[in-house]
């Protein structure tokens, strides 16, 4: 009978992969905003 | 100007947050108990009502700081509100993805226009008018307090999801955290567990976005 595993995988790669690509853009984010703001 | 992550208290707290991770996964997939009509599927409620949970959360206090940005007109409480609104939206983005993903093997469709899904997706677009607000509202004073009206005024949308099932359709779905608190302690500490731990990742989350709003408002500051 089958046991649904990858419905549950694909919840849990969605889930930290939303959390890990959130902390990659706001990292990026800053990086960009504290540059600009040492330039000034 | 110090980044996010060089402060000592971020790096313990994120660094807790993934070893937390890990060890609560292990308990999901080795420790809690395998519900004989819904196998692996039934697991996917130890992140998915954890998420529901913070996305309400995150809009509750979008209203409170919306309500404290009107009193005492600090820009800090628009960021603050601003925050809470784009974490909420992407947390039930998460909420609108996951839920069909349980429920294609359980219901045999991903989709039903039942009272608790419906009033979800309500809240969903009524915080993308949010954004829409705050991108082409014009006068940032002004988009600031219609924004806090408007994050006042969604809110109101939340109660009803969880009042939905007992008004409209009682026999579709159960309030999940109703059969969360009836079940036996092997799924209720876990559980409870996963609640806690995505809780602390929203709070770590708000305190990142405000970090990097407050660098972006400096910055307009000094083109003024």
């Amino acid at each position: 009978m089958y046991n649904f595993f990858n419905y549950f995988l694909a919840v849990v790669i969605l889930f930290f992969g939303t959390m890990i690509g959130w902390v990659i853009y706001q990292c990026l984010q800053e990086k960009t905003l504290i540059s600009k703001n040492e330039d000034d | 100007m110090k980044r996010f992550i060089d402060n000592r208290l971020n790096q313990v707290w994120l660094g807790g947050i993934i070893l937390l991770y890990i060890l609560d996964l292990y308990i999901i997939t080795t420790h809690t108990p395998m519900i004989p009509t819904q196998h692996w599927a039934q697991k996917i409620f130890y992140l998915h009502v954890p998420i529901a949970w913070t996305a309400f959360l995150s809009y509750f206090c979008v209203m409170v700081f919306g309500i404290l940005y009107l009193v005492k007109r600090d820009t800090k409480w628009d960021r603050f509100g601003k925050t809470c609104a784009e974490l909420g939206t992407l947390f039930t983005a998460l909420v609108l993805t996951t839920g069909p993903i349980w429920a294609t093997p359980i219901w045999g469709k991903p989709w039903i226009w039942e009272p608790r899904l419906t009033t979800t997706l309500i809240l969903f677009l009524a915080y993308i008018g949010y954004f829409m607000l705050r991108e082409f509202g014009g006068h940032p004073e002004r988009v600031a307090r219609y924004s806090a009206i408007l994050g006042i005024i969604a809110f109101v949308d939340v109660p009803i999801i969880f009042l939905s099932v007992k008004f409209w359709s009682p026999a579709i779905q159960s309030h999940p955290q109703v059969e969360m608190a009836s079940q036996p302690t092997g799924i209720l500490g876990p559980f409870f567990f996963s609640m806690i731990l995505v809780t602390l990742t929203w709070v770590l989350m708000v305190r990142y976005r405000v970090h990097i709003l407050t660098l972006k408002q400096k910055l307009q500051s000094r083109h003024v």
